[in-house]
This record gives structure tokens, C-alpha cells and sequence, in this order.
């Protein structure tokens, strides 16, 4: 199209016409006849316009055939002196609310349209349909998006059938960084994790039973309810966000939430919808944390070309656990029972045993972040903030620069940062690694969202761990946990969050 | 009082008993020399220089502290007491005393003006035996501003000033010698930044000698709670709690570190904590029967756990014996830098602009006449010129560190007193008959910093 331009870029179901920018590989499925589908695909413009902000259509299938209009997405294309390095779409199709395939589609203007442009090559996409069809099992519930505009928000949904435009949110990303910092929330969670309860944890992830440590227990879960209502009641009151917590709301317990973000992420398993304010017992109903109620995966629109998941979300090749542990953590704990990184390295000689390895040095590990390391499961534990890991005190710390994007990761690894941060917590924490991971094709990240009590994240890495060996999918491991914990009013689970999608699994050997 | 041609000022010489730990600059005897150098000139040989030493000559508050054993927020030393810790200071210094002594012979006068750490001045007893010793010293006492030369001189110590410093200040300071309830034995005021000194900077000395050369005295929190062990931050918060009882003294101090609440916390749930903190009690306080379970019963407030923390500072310098134990209670978080875990606000309190306030000071004093003002009590060398007037601060005769860098300042910075310059300083003030004093601040040794 013309610079300029007003157009419409159109998803069809039929034979590739001349003028298509981009086909599906493949042919027609039989199995496509006789049954109905939805597709959602969501249209992420990079240096164009939605002209009418809408940004997410279904596309409709039954009986072999697309029914209805094909998804139209009206655009505008830039002026020439508007021009970026990059222009085009990011399209990302959703079969059942569950991300299915992203791909980057270039839309270069031109100053008139004649034949060269018409023949030009056309991209692939190498969508699996067999995926559209078996998706039931990645089924999610609800999909948040929420992308920035400018300074602010703009926030939609497609929640069980019901879909809606974006709206722009009155509370920006400063707003949310600003009340972090003046309304004392990293500071509390802070207080929250010093206690000194949290240096008891036995090697079940259990506390003695006795009324002092009930007490503190409670306290600090109380404390966390406290900051998820502060957390929650800043997004609900804007009514971009409220529209769609109020749908999130209505959701059963055990629903999957896929929120897609360009890069914040949220301790939405923190979020308590309730009013809470220490002492109004009736409010008090652990139950009630968006970490207890829902498995959530924070999804981020990448920056890569494509981006396909494996089928069922599995894994390829033989499960390989690769950990880098921080030995300088263990000095402060020298007269304690467990010590927590002795404690993971045991477990993974005792039980992963010949599936996984342990490095202490930093140079042995920042070959897992520079090289195209195969690995599953990356596992670090370790000092650390939103742009630093360190590994031994005398070296300076891996840097989100370390982690070479050019070098992809044969093995979909799923990285789980098991640091914690030193008051630089913000909705950004971990983003920057969280980028750069996925650049490098790793299948996203676990991370704590907040500082982290150095024996519970030891304890909690190494059951993690274990389960994830035994095939389960992530996203139930956390959930799981987050309940068992709770359970025993031990609320630190909610935590953490999962920055990847919540099935992934280990390989099948 | 006549006044004399010349006028010498020093301050804050801070002269103990010549042991270790002495913080006067005697190395080379500087101020017994400089007298006897004041005493050679033409002025001195002619009588003609009143030298005038403008509050703590004497460090009363550091030296043999077995002599105050009372321990009070409202009393300092009784007579006797000063006395004694008079004696000592006698002692180690004879050389200066001997050099007063032949200064005055051909008529020329010292004067003793007293300072937050000399208020033991004040005693009858006290200036009688240090007439014996110096000769007939001249003692002012009970002024805030003493004068020369039809007040175009102006001399203060400086600490009753508030925007200088506010933990030094006097509600008696006309006669600080106060009756007590139920004793006879009269007693001097205490001041807050006296007790701190007794009560804590005392027993620090030992191990860390320049402790005591903080100004304000406040400012060592600051370098406790930058070091990263958590015991060193425990005592920093025992510091800024007893701070916080005197609000005004300190200005702003945040107690809330959270320090108190995460003992507490670890004394409750912490069985490790408990035993060792029983054994703490048994091996350095000497608390035979200690028990984990006595010990949850005995530290069950901040404020008890704040006074256990105060004991053993006072009873053991062996600090590694016992930082160990209130290390347990550190949080067990992983983070890169422990000291992002938030700052006291006590650097508020220690970050008082004091040249700026001593220039305010004596801006008001010459708007009110004064040609000449002269302060002390910040131990920071100081000259402003504006037209005729000036303003100077002689500084200490002790080593000292800018007001700057305390912020940077490490614990094992402080065990290396001898490595912190100084700047021995005094101003000179002639009459010579016009309607301008004339005035310079003179170095008379110094050390510099590097």
C-alpha cells in the first residue's frame, strides 16, 4: 500500500489470491469438516494505526469453511517522513484463549503500487491446524491484553466468547511504579519476608507447629492480603481494568488467565479483590487470592520473528536440569540445619542424579547464558535484581547483556530465577531478563515478584524441581503449591509468577 | 575585664590524660610550645596577650570514666568526681600547665571559658586546683557570648546554639551545679550529648579511637548502619532508639529500622537464636543460670532487648563474641547489596550544615556590633570576611574528619585514628588603637588528610 494509506488486512479462509502477503503452509484438514472453531487473532501494529482500535477478532469455522466475514483490521499506514526501521503486524493467534502461534508480518509502504510489489514473496505460516483442533487441553478462560499507549494502558479482553476493545486506562505504568514506592508496598512485603518464621522452614516446605509461629504466619499472610487489596483496588478502580476483573471475577476457581503484556509484569497472584485492612476478619478469606483461585501465565508480545510452541507444549528431546547456585549464600546459614544451597546441590547428585548438573562458578555459568546451551530447565539460584545475577561475590554480576539473543536454545528451556531482588522491585522486575530469554527461544521464566526468604526459595526451587521432573505442567506445579502453602497460612508462594505458558512440560524421556 | 592588645583564642583542645585514647594532638607537645613561643614574642615578653582557651580544654566526659558511676539522664559529674577526673587529666599533661603558669608571669592572662565537655569548670574546687597547677588562670563562666575590646570581639563555644548543634544544649548553663532530690551532694546538668558520649562512644573507643571525634556524635550510627553485619546495625539501632528520647536533641531520627521488631521476632521463633543468646548472657554477662527459655521471658520488649544490646557494649570489647549471635537474627533474604535495606533517618540529624549555621551565628552578631565573632564546638576550621567583619572557628586540637565525608566513613576507618588529619589553629585578634580590630587565623601544626 500507498504511504499513507488507509487498508484493510483481511484473514481468509480459501485460495491464496495473487495479492496475499502471507499463506499457511499445509493443506486443508479433513478433520476441519463437521466441526465448529474459533480462532481468535489479535493484530499488534508496529509503526501503523489501527484506525478503529480494535486489535483482537474472531474468526469463525464450521463445516470445513470460514463462516461469516473473514476478520477485517482496518489500518493506516504511515507517512513517508513517519517512516520506521520496522513496519508491519504482530499477529498472534489464540485457539480456545490459549496462544497458539505469533508471527511478525512486514507491511512495507511504498510511494505507487505496480506489479514488483504484487510478486513479491509471500511469508509462510507454519501454523499446525491440528493444533486449532486439539487445543482443548491448553484451553484457557481468559485472555488479557494490556499494551502501552504512549504513557498509559490500553487494556482489552476476550473472556469465555465475550470480547472487547480496548479501553485506555487513567492509571499509567508510573502511576502503578509511583504507588509501589509511596504506598509502601515493597516495604511491606519486605517486612513480610525478613520474619524471622521464615528461617524454620523444614525441608518439606513445612513450620513447626507452634502458637508463636501460627502467629507470625498469620501476620504475614495477613500483611500480603493487605498489599494484594492495595494492589488489586489501584487496577479496579480504573474502569478499563474493572470491566475486565469484573468478568475475571465471575470466572470459576482452577480458570487459566493468559495475560498478554509487552513487558510489565504483575504480582497478579498477589491480588486479593476484597477490601482489606488488617482486623476486618470477615474479609479475611485466603481463598480469595488470585493466586489461590486461578493458574496465571504472563505472556509477552516478543520481539522475534515467530514464535510456535511445541505440541502439547512439551518439550523436545531428554530432560537436562541445569543449575547455577550462588555458594556465598550459604556462609550466613554455616549453624543452621539446612543450608539452602547445599540442600539443592544434594538433591540434584541424590535424586536428578545423571538429569541434571550444578555450576557454582560464574564463568561455568555464563556459558548458559551466552551459548546455544541445551538444557529443559534452567534453573538459578542466586543474588540478583531486575538487570543483575550474581553468582560469587568476587566477580561482577551477569548482566542482562550476557545473555547473547543470537545464540537460540535447542531445548525450549523453561529458566526459573530463583533471586531475589534487593529493592529495586518494580512491575519491571525481571522484565529486562525476561525479554532477553525469550529472545533466546527459551519457552519464558519463573521468578519471585518481590524479595524472597532465602531458605523457603531453596526449598521451594528443589520441590519445583521435582515435580517438574515428574512431567507435571508447570503452571499446576505453582498452583498446587500456592494452595498446599496457603493451607498451612503460609502465603510466599504467591510470590512468585509464571512469565511462560502454564503447560509447559518436560520432555516425554 | 580589661581587655589586652593582643587576644589569643584556641578551642576545643580536648586534653585527657595523655594515655591511649587521648584525643589532644601532644605528639610533638604543640600547645605546651606554642605557649612558650606566645610568651617569647614582644607581647608576651610585655604582658601584653591575654591567651583565651574557649570551651572543652579539658575533656572531662571521656576521661577516667570510673569516676561517674551515677549513670543518670539528668546528673553529670559531682564535685569530687570532677576532681578526679581532673587529677588525671593533670597528670598526663604536666608540660601545659607548666607553660600557663609561665605565660602569666610577666602579666599576661589566660582566660578558661567552658565548653559541653568541660562544664566541670564550674566547680569552686575544680578552678582552685587548676590555679595550683597553671597559675591564676582567669575562669568566665555562665555566658553565652563573653567580649572584648567594647564587645567588637565576641567569643562563644558554640554548642548552646541549636541550628549548631542541638544535642549539647544547657537548660542551666548560667550555673549548670544543680541540687538533687534527696542528697545534699550538688551535681552539673547532664546534656544528652554527654550521656551518649558516657554512654556509649566510651566503651567504643577502645576498639575504635576515633569514635569520639564525630561531630555530631550522632554521625556514628550512620557508620554502624552501613556495615554490612546485622549486629553492627543492631547496636546502630540500640544508638538511634536511645536517640529518639531526646527528639529535639537529635532531630530527626527514625527508630522504626525495624530492627527491634525482627530481634523480637527471632527471639520468639528462633530456637537457635534463643540458645545462643542464652549462652551470650552466660559467657560475657556473666549471668550464670541462663536459660532459651529465660531468655524469651527476659527479652520480651524492645526495649529490654535494647538494654541487653547497651550491656554488652559496656561489658565486653570483644564485639566478635557477641555480633555473632545478634547476626542470627539477620533476615534470611538473598539480595546483592544489604545495604539497600533502606538508611536511617538519622543522617538527617547528622547532616546539619554547621559552618553554614556558625556563619549564621555570627552574622547576628555583627549585625548586633561585633566586629570580630569567634566560635568553636564544630572542630571544623572556618574563616568568613565580609568588609570589616570577621568570622573564625579555630577548630580542635584534636584529628578530625570534614563534615563531608562522614557520610563514607567505615567502622574500620575509625580504628585508624592516626590517619585522620589535623589542623592545630589559633586566631589572633591586635588592638592597635584604630577603629579595626585586626585579625587572622594562624596555623600553628597540621596534618593533612591523604
Amino acid at each position: 500500500m500507498l504511504w499513507g494509506a488507509t487498508f484493510d488486512l483481511v484473514f481468509r479462509y480459501d485460495v491464496l489470491p495473487a495479492d496475499a502477503l502471507a499463506g499457511l503452509k499445509g493443506k486443508k484438514l479433513e478433520e476441519l469438516l463437521g466441526k465448529k472453531v474459533s480462532l481468535y487473532i489479535n493484530v499488534q501494529p508496529v509503526a501503523l494505526t489501527l484506525t478503529d482500535d480494535i486489535p483482537g477478532r474472531v474468526a469463525h469455522f464450521e463445516g470445513g469453511k470460514m463462516i461469516g466475514d473473514p476478520p477485517h483490521f482496518h489500518l493506516k499506514a504511515p507517512q513517508r517522513d513517519e517512516a520506521a526501521a520496522q513496519c508491519g503486524v504482530d499477529v498472534t493467534f489464540f485457539a480456545d484463549r490459549a496462544f497458539l502461534y505469533r508471527f511478525f508480518l512486514p507491511i512495507q509502504p511504498v510511494e505507487k503500487l505496480d506489479e514488483s510489489v504484487v510478486n513479491c514473496p509471500k511469508q509462510v505460516i507454519d501454523l499446525d491446524l491440528l493444533e486449532v483442533l486439539n487445543s482443548e487441553a491448553g484451553k484457557r478462560d481468559a485472555v488479557l491484553f494490556i499494551t502501552k499507549k504512549g504513557g498509559a494502558w490500553s487494556v482489552y479482553y476476550y473472556i469465555e466468547g465475550d470480547s472487547r476493545p480496548p479501553e485506555m486506562a487513567s492509571v499509567s505504568p508510573a502511576d502503578l511504579a509511583d504507588k509501589y514506592e509511596k504506598d509502601g508496598i515493597i516495604k511491606d512485603v519486605t517486612r513480610v519476608v525478613e520474619k524471622a518464621v521464615w528461617k524454620q522452614i523444614d525441608s518439606d516446605l513445612k513450620i513447626p507447629d507452634t502458637p508463636e509461629m501460627k502467629a507470625q504466619l498469620r501476620e504475614c499472610t495477613q500483611a500480603l492480603m493487605r498489599i494484594g487489596s492495595k494492589l488489586y483496588l489501584a487496577l479496579a478502580g480504573d474502569p478499563a481494568f474493572k470491566t475486565a476483573f469484573d468478568k475475571i471475577e465471575k470466572l470459576k476457581p482452577g480458570s487459566k488467565i493468559t495475560i498478554m503484556t509487552e513487558g510489565v509484569a504483575f504480582p497478579w497472584e498477589l491480588f486479593y479483590p476484597l477490601y482489606y485492612d488488617n482486623g476486618s476478619e470477615a474479609n479475611y478469606q485466603p481463598d480469595q487470592f488470585w493466586g489461590k483461585r486461578f493458574q496465571i501465565e504472563q505472556l509477552l508480545f516478543t520481539p522475534t520473528e515467530t514464535d510456535k510452541l511445541p505440541r502439547d507444549r512439551t518439550q523436545p528431546g531428554t530432560l537436562k536440569i541445569s543449575m547455577g547456585l550462588n555458594e556465598g549464600i550459604d556462609k550466613e546459614w554455616k549453624e543452621r540445619p539446612i543450608l539452602p544451597v547445599k540442600f539443592q546441590k544434594d538433591y540434584c547428585d541424590r535424586t536428578l542424579s545423571t538429569r541434571g548438573e550444578h555450576m557454582e562458578t560464574q564463568d561455568s555459568i555464563a556459558k548458559i547464558l551466552k551459548e546455544p546451551y541445551l538444557t529443559s530447565f534452567i534453573y538459578f539460584f542466586c543474588h540478583g535484581d531486575e538487570t543483575h545475577l550474581e553468582f560469587e561475590e568476587s566477580k561482577p554480576p551477569l548482566e542482562v547483556h550476557s545473555l547473547s539473543p543470537d545464540q537460540i536454545y535447542p531445548g525450549w528451556p523453561l529458566v526459573f530465577l530463583n533471586a531475589c531482588s534487593s529493592g529495586n522491585i518494580s512491575p519491571l522486575s525481571f522484565s529486562s531478563f525476561r525479554t532477553r530469554f525469550r529472545q533466546k527461544k527459551a519457552a519464558g521464566l519463573v521468578a519471585p515478584t518481590f524479595p524472597i526468604p532465602t531458605l523457603f526459595a531453596a526449598v521451594l526451587g528443589k520441590v519445583v524441581l521435582d515435580e517438574y521432573a515428574a512431567r507435571r505442567p508447570i503452571g499446576q506445579i505453582l498452583f498446587d503449591l500456592r494452595g498446599q502453602l496457603l493451607e498451612q497460612d503460609n502465603a510466599l508462594g504467591l510470590l512468585y509468577s509464571l512469565q511462560c505458558p502454564l503447560d509447559v512440560r518436560a520432555p516425554e524421556q | 575585664m580589661e581587655s589586652k592588645p593582643v587576644t589569643l583564642i584556641v578551642s576545643d583542645l580536648h586534653m585527657g590524660d595523655g594515655n591511649p585514647g587521648d584525643d589532644f594532638v601532644d605528639d610533638q607537645h604543640q600547645f605546651a610550645k606554642f605557649i612558650n613561643k606566645q610568651a617569647a614574642t614582644p607581647e608576651g615578653q610585655a604582658g601584653r596577650i591575654e591567651l583565651i582557651i574557649n570551651g572543652d580544654f579539658l575533656e572531662f566526659v571521656q576521661v577516667y570514666p570510673q569516676a561517674y558511676q551515677l549513670g543518670s539522664f539528668d546528673y553529670w559529674c559531682s564535685e569530687n568526681e570532677s576532681l578526679l577526673k581532673l587529677g588525671a587529666i593533670l597528670n598526663g599533661h604536666v608540660d601545659v600547665f607548666e607553660e600557663i603558669k609561665k605565660f602569666q608571669q610577666p602579666g599576661n592572662r589566660v582566660t578558661l571559658f567552658a565548653g559541653n565537655h568541660d562544664v566541670d569548670l564550674y566547680w569552686g574546687a575544680v578552678q582552685e586546683r587548676i590555679r595550683d597547677k597553671a597559675g591564676d588562670v582567669n575562669f568566665e563562666m555562665g555566658d553565652v557570648w563573653y567580649q572584648r575590646y567594647g564587645r567588637r570581639l565576641r567569643i562563644s563555644h558554640g554548642h548552646l546554639f541549636e541550628s549548631i548543634d542541638p544535642a549539647n544544649k544547657f537548660n542551666h548553663w548560667r550555673d549548670p551545679r544543680l541540687g538533687q532530690p534527696n542528697s545534699l551532694v550538688q551535681r552539673l546538668e547532664m546534656c544528652p550529648g554527654t550521656l551518649f558520649v558516657v554512654r556509649f562512644v566510651n566503651f567504643l573507643e577502645d576498639k575504635y579511637p576515633f569514635a569520639d571525634n564525630l561531630h555530631p556524635e550522632m554521625a556514628l550510627a550512620n557508620v554502624l548502619w552501613r556495615e554490612d553485619r546485622w549486629g553492627l546495625k543492631t547496636i546502630a539501632w540500640v544508638l538511634a532508639r536511645f536517640a529518639g528520647r531526646f527528639p529535639k536533641a537529635f532531630l530527626a531520627i527514625d527508630e522504626k529500622a525495624d530492627i527491634g521488631r525482627q530481634l523480637l521476632d527471632s527471639i520468639s521463633v528462633d530456637p537457635l537464636f534463643r540458645e545462643t543468646l542464652a549462652r551470650i548472657y552466660r559467657d560475657v554477662l556473666r549471668v550464670a543460670d541462663m536459660t532459651p527459655d529465660r531468655v524469651r521471658i527476659g527479652l520480651d520488649s524492645e526495649e529490654a532487648v535494647a538494654q541487653f544490646v547497651e550491656q554488652l557494649l559496656q561489658t565486653s570489647s570483644h564485639w566478635d563474641e557477641w555480633l555473632d549471635a545478634l547476626d542470627l537474627a539477620e533476615p534470611g533474604i538473598s539480595s546483592t547489596s544489604k545495604h539497600g535495606r533502606g538508611t536511617l533517618a538519622i543522617q538527617a540529624a547528622s547532616k546539619i550544615d554547621s559552618r553554614a549555621a556558625c556563619t549564621e551565628v555570627a552574622k547576628s552578631q555583627w549585625r548586633d556590633g561585633a566586629q570580630v565573632v569567634v566560635l568553636g564546638h564544630t572542630h571544623l576550621p572556618q574563616t568568613i570576611a565580609e568588609d570589616t567583619h570577621r568570622y573564625y572557628n579555630p577548630g580542635s586540637w584534636t584529628r578530625y574528619i570534614d563534615a563531608a565525608d562522614i557520610e563514607s566513613l567505615t567502622l574500620e576507618e575509625l580504628q585508624r585514628e592516626t590517619q585522620f588529619p589535623f589542623q592545630l589553629n589559633c586566631v589572633r585578634v591586635e588592638d592597635k588603637g584604630t577603629e579595626i580590630l585586626t585579625s587572622d587565623l594562624r596555623e600553628i601544626d597540621a596534618r593533612r588528610a591523604g
